[in-house]
């Protein structure tokens, strides 16, 4: 069984990792196709042109496209993804200072994430009907359809414009270096709060109506009435039956949100400053540094595909039925 | 009192010709004078704009409207039910988008004497003095045209209107815009008896940045930010139903590889993507539309497989194929029925998903930007203008947010509807 | 419930932690400055854009520095490293003498050889530095290296002598760059000097050095008390904070979480005004937009290179009257809030004396310019509000380059404008990097962009009309006096002579009007009036940092 599920999770990855590649290669033709030259950075008078042919030259990008690609697929299989045009670093230097920072947001978003919509869908599972579930559902609504950059910018304007509680961006004061552990800890609370308010809370919102919908599923079901009927309490009901059963088409779509959230959030790291791969990635993008651009896309891809291996181990941890599955 | 779709789509028909009675006869008017012209030989002299032709649909469907609602009130279930919030605001939607030339007499892009116009708060009144018009030497047919054309469609630079603040009369006239005064004289005006003729526009949502009227461009907005929902709805369903068939028709391999490339490209942070092709290729309406498409097939590509692969386990199926059925035959007689519904529903989610994609995009920098005016730029342009101007964000927010809901709310009730017919 | 126990003490710790932040916060003799994007280096030898280039000024001198004369709207050179220099008749000599009393911040002293050092490596094709190619008034190799031995004589530690070829006609602004430290580079390979880990650690000598640098956080200075800059009444740090969101930047700006910030938006100038803490300032007459009409037919060129008349733009009368259609003043008035003034050509207002007041700007007439558009044939001949001329109809594609707000503004105008006179136009915005590429290519008919121009004026690059020499040519305009022009500009000319040229030429340019000129725009800064002593020139605000000093 062990040895099993080994090979279906080895044969998975050996899978999930070649379609990454093909992935990754059809971004770099697309890289490749497009307008637009990294040499040409800058357009100022005091450029010689014999600067920018000897840049282009260091860049390899006057060789033939199919040399660049062999070297690019070299260079993929042994691991490096040379040097960023911008930041004059390893590429997998330059991602390992700002991935670190996305892995800690996108999983405090993620568990925040989850514990509130759990807590709200129970909530609403124990108030069915009354005031408090029919605001939930329709307020989680709004949340959700609410565009994260309008959500953003209004929490600025009132928790920070107005109010003067919070800082507006960046994640630590500008002379953190010089404080306490504590103070320290502190003042990266502070600064998080409302990037994570912003990031979560579309997630939770979706989070919250699918429990809500399995539990109200789960509910309706033949065997729930059943107990009830025979007098089990409301309390075992819904944490010995309800909610484990609806938990467990939860995780793959949990998955899909964990990928996506350490990948980088975009939007919440722009509107607030943050020093995260979302940015990174946009700004290698639009600098057209095309090996920080392979790389970020490297590592989203393979951040995916391990937090979807998460989600698929642990739903057939839940449920043995899936597990099945997964082993075929 | 029960309000049912039959009387809904009645009184908003007539309402909107009650309203807009002066525009539904100009209309008349100059397509009267169009056909007139083109009968006389001298269709050459015609210029075909989208706007004439928008005025003549807008025309002909609020006649053909009624009349299909009257003549088939007993035929059709849904006129007689109950109208829904949901139903009342897909309503109104599809209204706005049949009929905004009717709705506002106003064009989007106008804007003019930006010491006036500039951010007014919503019900502002603004002044219009009327220029005189430039008589053309034109044959007498295509001169009556040609009044007509450009009193009913408005140009977006008002060649003929002043917005201003205040007026002297006198001779020369003075009229004040902000601080500055400006002289004009009498005989370019066009008078009303002995006065100059002065109207006032209100603009009831306020005015942007450039001065244009937010009512105006919400309405026209509408159509702009649901086509490109719409299209990229239909780019996805044409990629998911194309790969989704062969993988579940063509044996295993293709079927490893297009689940795991859905997989894969699901979970990847699909913006950046996006972000990327629109950087490198440029953006605009097609590109968005197309890019935002292709991004997203692979929810319905999942869903049309695993129906398929369903449908194909089913005995009615196996029946079909035996009785020999050619594939596209067993496709609409037998497959599109069953995928119909699931299908349907998870567009009208994808939909709701991809007009809020265009959003964040213009946030970016990569959205449709001025060009066209979309609920996602004006959205855009109203959060830079949020300490000056609350109405630039907060009205198309409004539209998008009530969008956006009635969206899924009809996902969801379509949803409930099938998972109950499939019970 | 837990949650309602917990939030009174959850609230309570954060006011705790606000409370204990502010307190540390307030450090007294500091700046902190917030600008959009992290600078991507503070190597001197890579500082491309202008931010880098500020900052590597703070961290490393340079030989001479310049003053910004107000008056008479030029640059007058002022000692640094150097303490004086003395040229011999001829100019193809230059003898520099040097301060002695420079340290490197590793307690180095700084010497001549630092200075012979720093020239070899710029003009080293391996190194790749900014400056590379345009040491052209040297001795140099068919490379463009720097021939170090024939140019340079040392005389002592603070005394060396630079030859320059007969035909040369160097100036001052040849040596002026910020000079790097040898011992700290020496022992690296010319070719790993891009990505070498000095960069980040950087051995400097200016009046502050690098105390810490977050990326796409924040990068902190701190004043150098070594350097003969260093004063203690002066300012003792500068942070330099990257904040993206323009309106987060106002937001900390209002909060005073930020002391100075540059490029407001004429709108916001108003509620800064009224903040009694903050006051503004604007740098004047560097950065002009225009409109650019590309001169050539773009398709014909692509094909093989021939240079023939746009169908649209190929005539100075029809790009006059483009110019006279465009309502600028409006523009002027509701965007820029008068934070600008009309251009009339490429010679910036702040260069007083090269001005020539006979040129004076082509004010908003449609009528006038539809005249002169008749004149060229255009009229609307089909009654469909449209120009034509023959089967050619007057439209066209306006680009812009997306993430500018005020271009995309007078883009919304403009086209207004000129529809209101029978053109067609559509505005297609695209990603700056795409766009230049285009612009390079020349296959845009029009396009919007701005220039910020270099002091002192430099005219060639942009506006002469072989095409290989001025690649920034865009519009490719082409006339033959004003080539002619603009290489008498090249000679050494007396200023009084220079002037008479550039006026002559200024004459030429309007009325070709190779593009329309917009208007030059104010770079609109504000400022926490705690910092005393700020000066601002059309040099830049951090020009002179190491001298402001904040009220407590």
């Amino acid at each position: 069984m062990k040895r099993k599920l080994l090979y279906a999770i080895g044969k998975r990855l050996l899978i999930s990792f070649a379609i990454l590649f093909v992935f990754i290669s059809f971004l770099f033709f697309l890289i490749r196709i497009s307008p637009g030259d990294p040499s040409q950075k800058l357009i100022s008078p005091k450029l010689s042109p014999a600067l920018h042919e000897s840049v282009k030259e260091s860049f390899a990008l006057n060789d033939p496209i199919l040399e660049q690609f062999y070297n690019f697929t070299k260079n993929m299989l042994t691991g490096q993804f040379g040097y960023s045009y911008d930041y004059k670093m390893p590429v997998t230097k330059v991602i390992l200072e700002f991935l670190p920072f996305t892995l800690i947001l996108g999983s405090l978003s993620f568990v925040i994430q989850l514990a509130l919509s759990f807590w709200l869908a129970y909530l609403s599972l124990k108030n069915r009907g009354k005031f408090l579930d029919r605001f939930l559902s329709k307020f989680s609504l709004v949340m959700y359809v609410t565009p994260i950059f309008v959500l953003g910018v209004f929490l600025v304007f009132i928790f920070s414009v107005k109010l003067d509680l919070l800082p507006t961006s960046g994640i630590s004061s500008v002379d953190s270096y010089r404080y306490s552990f504590w103070q320290n800890l502190g003042d990266y609370i502070l600064h998080l709060i409302l990037p994570l308010i912003t990031l979560s809370a579309a997630g939770t919102a979706l989070f919250y109506r699918y429990l809500r919908d399995y539990f109200e599923d789960v509910r309706s079901k033949s065997f729930i009435l059943n107990l009830r009927s025979m007098g089990v309490s409301e309390n075992v009901i819904i944490w010995k039956h309800i909610i484990p059963n609806s938990i467990s088409p939860l995780v793959s779509i949990a998955g899909i949100e964990l990928g996506t959230l350490l990948g980088g959030a975009l939007i919440t790291e722009v509107l607030f400053s943050l020093p995260g791969m979302g940015r990174l990635t946009i700004n290698a993008i639009f600098a057209r540094d095309y090996p920080l651009i392979i790389g970020c896309s490297f590592i989203a891809g393979v951040l995916m595909i391990f937090s979807n291996l998460l989600a698929d181990l642990s739903r057939s941890i839940i449920n043995p039925r899936y597990s099945k599955e997964f082993l075929n | 009192m029960r309000i049912n779709y039959f009387i809904m789509i009645l009184t908003a028909v007539l309402l909107l010709f009650a309203v807009r009675f002066n525009v539904v006869v100009d209309s008349a008017l100059l397509i009267y004078s169009l056909v007139n012209l083109i009968w006389k030989g001298q269709s050459e002299s015609v210029h075909f704009s989208f706007d004439l032709f928008d005025h003549f649909t807008g025309l002909i469907l609020m006649i053909i409207i009624p009349l299909i609602v009257l003549i088939f009130k007993n035929k059709i279930k849904l006129l007689n039910q109950k109208i829904s919030l949901v139903g009342a605001v897909t309503l109104i939607l599809t209204f706005i988008i049949l009929f905004s030339p009717f709705i506002t007499n106003y064009s989007p892009d106008l804007q003019k004497d930006l010491a006036v116009t500039k951010l007014l708060p919503p019900f502002s009144k603004v002044k219009i003095l009327h220029l005189k018009k430039e008589t053309k030497n034109i044959n007498e047919h295509a001169a009556e045209f040609f009044e007509r054309k450009t009193e009913l469609l408005k140009d977006d630079f008002g060649s003929s209107i002043i917005f201003i603040d205040s007026l002297v009369i006198g001779e020369p006239l003075v009229y004040f815009q902000s601080q500055t005064s400006i002289r004009i004289d009498v005989d370019k005006i066009e008078m009303s008896g002995s006065k100059p003729k002065v109207t006032t526009k209100t603009f009831l949502m306020g005015t942007d940045e450039f001065g244009r009227d937010i009512f105006t461009r919400i309405i026209y907005g509408t159509r702009v930010s649901l086509f490109v929902g719409l299209g990229a709805v239909m780019v996805s369903l044409l990629i998911a139903s194309v790969l989704g068939f062969i993988s579940a028709y063509y044996g295993k391999f293709w079927d490893m590889l297009f689940n795991r490339a859905a997989e894969t490209l699901f979970a990847f942070p699909i913006l950046f993507l996006i972000v990327l092709t629109l950087a490198l290729f440029g953006n605009n309406v097609f590109s968005i539309l197309f890019v935002l498409g292709a991004a997203s097939w692979m929810s319905l590509f999942k869903i049309i497989h695993n129906e398929v692969i369903e449908i194909k386990k089913k005995d009615f199926f196996i029946t079909a194929q035996l009785i020999g059925l050619s594939k596209f035959k067993l496709f609409t007689a037998e497959m599109f029925p069953v995928l119909r519904i699931p299908i349907i529903i998870n567009c009208v989610l994808l939909f709701g998903n991809i007009i809020l994609a265009e959003a964040a995009l213009s946030y970016l920098g990569l959205g449709l930007g001025n060009s066209l005016p979309s609920w996602g730029a004006m959205i855009d342009a109203g959060q830079n203008y949020l300490n000056h101007a609350w109405w630039m964000i907060t009205f198309p927010g409004l539209m998008l947010i009530l969008t956006l809901l009635t969206i899924n709310e009809l996902g969801s009730s379509l949803n409930k509807l099938y998972n109950r017919s499939v019970k | 419930m837990l949650i309602k126990k917990l939030a009174p003490i959850l609230l309570s710790v954060l006011f705790i932690f606000n409370s204990c932040t502010d307190k540390s916060s307030r450090e007294a003799d500091r700046v902190i400055i917030g600008i959009p994007s992290d600078v991507e280096t503070i190597n001197p030898l890579y500082a491309f854009n202008i931010a880098e280039g500020n900052i590597t000024e703070l961290l490393f001198l340079s030989l001479v520095r310049y003053e910004w004369n107000e008056e008479l709207g030029n640059l007058e050179p002022k000692p640094m490293l150097a303490e004086k220099w003395e040229w011999n008749s001829d100019s193809t000599q230059v003898t520099f003498y040097l301060r002695d009393n420079v340290y490197w911040s590793d307690g180095v002293k700084f010497t001549a050889d630092d200075v012979i050092f720093s020239f070899d490596v710029y003009s080293d094709p391996a190194v790749q530095s900014k400056l590379y190619g345009t040491f052209q008034e040297f001795y140099t190799d068919e490379e463009n290296h720097i021939d170090i031995g024939k140019s340079f004589e040392i005389t002592n530690a603070y005394q060396f002598t630079i030859n320059f070829p007969k035909e040369a006609k160097p100036t001052l602004f040849d040596i002026e760059f910020p000079i790097i430290a040898m011992h700290s580079y020496k022992d690296i390979p010319r070719n790993k000097f891009q990505t070498t880990e000095i960069n980040f650690q950087p051995i400097s000598n200016g009046p502050f050095k690098l105390a810490r640098w977050d990326r796409n956080q924040a990068l902190i200075l701190e004043a150098n008390t070594q350097s003969y800059l260093y004063s203690p009444d002066a300012i003792q740090e500068i942070v330099i904070k990257i904040i993206p969101d323009y309106s987060a930047r106002i937001t900390q700006l209002k909060k005073g979480e930020i002391d100075l910030m540059e490029d407001l938006k004429p709108e916001d100038t108003e509620m800064i005004n009224d903040e009694s803490k903050l006051s503004i300032e604007t740098v004047k007459g560097r950065e002009y937009d225009y409109i650019g009409w590309n001169n050539i037919d773009p398709k014909k060129y692509a094909e093989d290179g021939t240079i023939s008349p746009h169908p649209l733009f190929g005539s100075a009368k029809v790009r006059i009257a483009l110019t006279k259609a465009v309502n600028r003043k409006e523009i002027l008035e509701s965007y820029l809030k008068n934070y600008g003034e009309l251009a009339v050509g490429p010679v910036a207002p702040i260069f007083k004396d090269a001005l020539n007041p006979a040129v004076t700007p082509y004010l908003h007439n449609p009528d006038s310019a539809k005249i002169l558009l008749a004149e060229e044939g255009w009229a609307d001949t089909d009654n469909d509000g449209i120009l034509e001329k023959g089967n050619r109809e007057f439209s066209f594609t306006l680009n812009i380059a997306s993430g500018n707000p005020r271009r995309e503004y007078a883009a919304t105008i403009i086209q207004n404008n000129f529809k209101s006179i029978g053109i067609d136009v559509k505005i297609e915005t695209m990603e700056l990097g795409t766009f230049i590429d285009n612009l390079y290519s020349k296959s845009f008919d029009a396009w919007m962009i701005g220039w910020f121009v270099p002091i002192p004026l430099e005219l060639k690059p942009y506006w002469y009309s072989d095409l290989e020499l001025a690649p920034l040519n865009f519009a490719s305009y082409y006339s033959k006096l004003a080539d002619s022009l603009m290489l008498e500009l090249e000679e050494n000319l007396s200023e009084k002579d220079q002037n008479k040229i550039l006026s002559e030429l200024q004459e030429v340019m309007h009325e070709d009007e190779p593009v329309t000129f917009l208007y030059w725009i104010d770079n609109i800064v504000a400022y926490n009036k705690k910092i005393r002593n700020i000066s601002i020139t059309p040099l830049g605000i951090v020009h002179h940092c190491w001298e402001w000093e904040i009220e407590n």
